[in-house]
């Protein structure tokens, strides 16, 4: 399609949207093709939804929608009109950081930190799912999410800690 | 990290009557997404307008009626792993949904749009192929019903015309059938198939009665491999170790895999040999347990 084909129905391409994000209601004016990823990161400035592969096979931008963990680089902002949407900003409370958060810091579940922010979301849809995960279902979880730096062990030992099987 | 600067319009379609109206004036339906972002943004498919199919009611949800479970087009990976009834009534496509993808793709991606993009390594097809699976299509001039193996005609192309979808698929519960999926990958989680495999087969009096055998990821389409399943058609299964070692080796001569990133021909032919011979005994071992 020709630049002026495109400026004459400009308002086909884009679209008026809503959405929850982090408890708070966003209305916007969006691009039809802008990616939910590009959207959270540089509309909202929630910069800890991560861009790794661009291709839904990291997991570096995991956010929570409707209750279930997905990349945010493989959906259209557009999409997701009318959805409820969690990043890592709105885990904490007041300050509090989520038994998640205290979780990955105590087992020492962090190293370069890139993959955290999804790896604690799919944890944390998992465990609002299945509170007593046995180490397989965790290993199955966030199979998804990939980290180059800590072999794993402690992340699987941090998301048992805040299910409460492991101290 | 997009290539291409692409402009499209979107539409939400929220009945099948507008859905078929906006597909007939040009649109590409959307549901998941999953892999068509990544066409999009690799300049593979340019459209429009994008249709958006998800909110569709009468696409969703998995049912049985009359011995026959029907899974809505958008029934998504997730909900065909958790499913009671897919685990019980058909695990071989629970074997092939729980391989397909990570997590985080399976909460997304959808059974429909997994057939519907025709790629060479389907993980869904072999499986439905095995079942005897029918593929609902709606559009214009109504609804029809093909077989799933029938709506592959190429790499991306399918036997629906620009103004159908896919409604649902239906298998026809078969009790004495036994089904297993094997997939080649190059590690276990998140990984294309190399190959893949789907066996099902009904033995009546020690006899093999019935059989299929689909192969995914060796051919522009899934492959049926139907020598094989003529050369096993009637054999006793006491000798199945012999006759299953014989059907592979015709089942590896029938298909035709190419050389790519993730494994070469060769080495595709010779894994169809073994991973046909291993699928055929899981099959049999589950078609003893229900005979």
């Amino acid at each position: 399609m020709n630049l002026d084909t495109v400026l004459a129905k400009k308002e086909e391409f884009e679209k008026k949207i809503r959405i929850i994000v982090n408890g708070r209601e966003v209305e916007m004016i969006i691009p039809t093709t802008e990616r939910l990823l590009d959207t959270l990161r540089n509309r909202l400035g929630l910069t800890s939804v991560k861009e790794g592969c661009s291709s839904g096979e990291c997991g570096a931008c995991t956010i929570i929608l409707d209750g279930k963990a997905v990349c945010s680089c493989l959906l259209h902002t557009v999409q997701v009109d009318g959805s409820s949407i969690v990043t890592l900003e709105g885990l904490a409370d007041n300050g509090k950081l989520h038994p998640l958060q205290e979780a990955f810091i105590k087992a020492g579940a962090v190293q370069c930190g890139y993959c955290t922010p999804g790896m604690i979301l799919t944890a944390k849809a998992l465990l609002d799912k299945n509170p007593k995960p046995t180490e397989e279902e965790i290993i199955e979880a966030i199979s998804g999410n990939l980290c180059r730096c800590t072999g794993y062990v402690k992340i699987i030992e941090a998301i048992k800690i805040a299910s409460g099987a492991a101290k | 990290m997009n290539k291409k600067s692409l402009v499209y319009s979107y539409v939400r379609a929220t009945t099948i009557e507008n859905c078929i109206l906006e597909l007939s004036q040009g649109g590409v339906p959307i549901a998941g997404g999953t892999d068509l972002m990544i066409l999009i943004r690799d300049g593979i498919i340019s459209p429009n307008k994008l249709v958006d199919i998800s909110k569709i009611k009468e696409l969703k949800g998995i049912h049985e009626e009359n011995g026959t479970i029907s899974l809505g087009a958008l029934t998504t990976f997730s909900e065909l792993v958790e499913s009671k009834l897919v685990r019980e009534k058909i695990p071989v496509l629970y074997e092939s949904a729980i391989n397909m993808g990570s997590p985080l793709i399976r909460n997304v991606a959808t059974i429909g749009g997994n057939i519907c993009n025709a790629s060479p390594a389907c993980d869904s097809a072999p499986p439905l192929i095995v079942l005897g699976a029918k593929a609902k299509i709606v559009g214009n001039n109504g609804e029809r019903r093909i077989d799933v193996e029938d709506i592959f005609k190429g790499v991306r192309k399918t036997a629906l015309s620009k103004d159908e979808i896919l409604h649902s698929i239906e298998v026809k519960i078969e009790g004495r059938l036994g089904a297993s999926f094997l997939k080649l990958g190059k590690r276990n989680a998140l990984a294309i198939s190399v190959i893949s495999v789907a066996t099902s087969l009904i033995v009546e009096n020690g006899a093999i009665k019935d059989c299929k055998i689909a192969l995914g990821a060796v051919a522009p389409v899934p492959l049926r491999a139907k020598k094989a399943e003529e050369f096993l058609k009637g054999k006793d299964v006491s000798n199945a170790d012999k006759v299953f070692s014989e059907a592979s080796k015709i089942a590896m001569e029938e298909s035709c895999p190419i050389t790519d990133v993730r494994a070469c021909d060769v080495y595709r032919k010779k894994m169809v040999e073994v991973y046909t011979k291993r699928s055929l005994l899981n099959s049999l071992n589950r078609a003893a347990v229900r005979a």
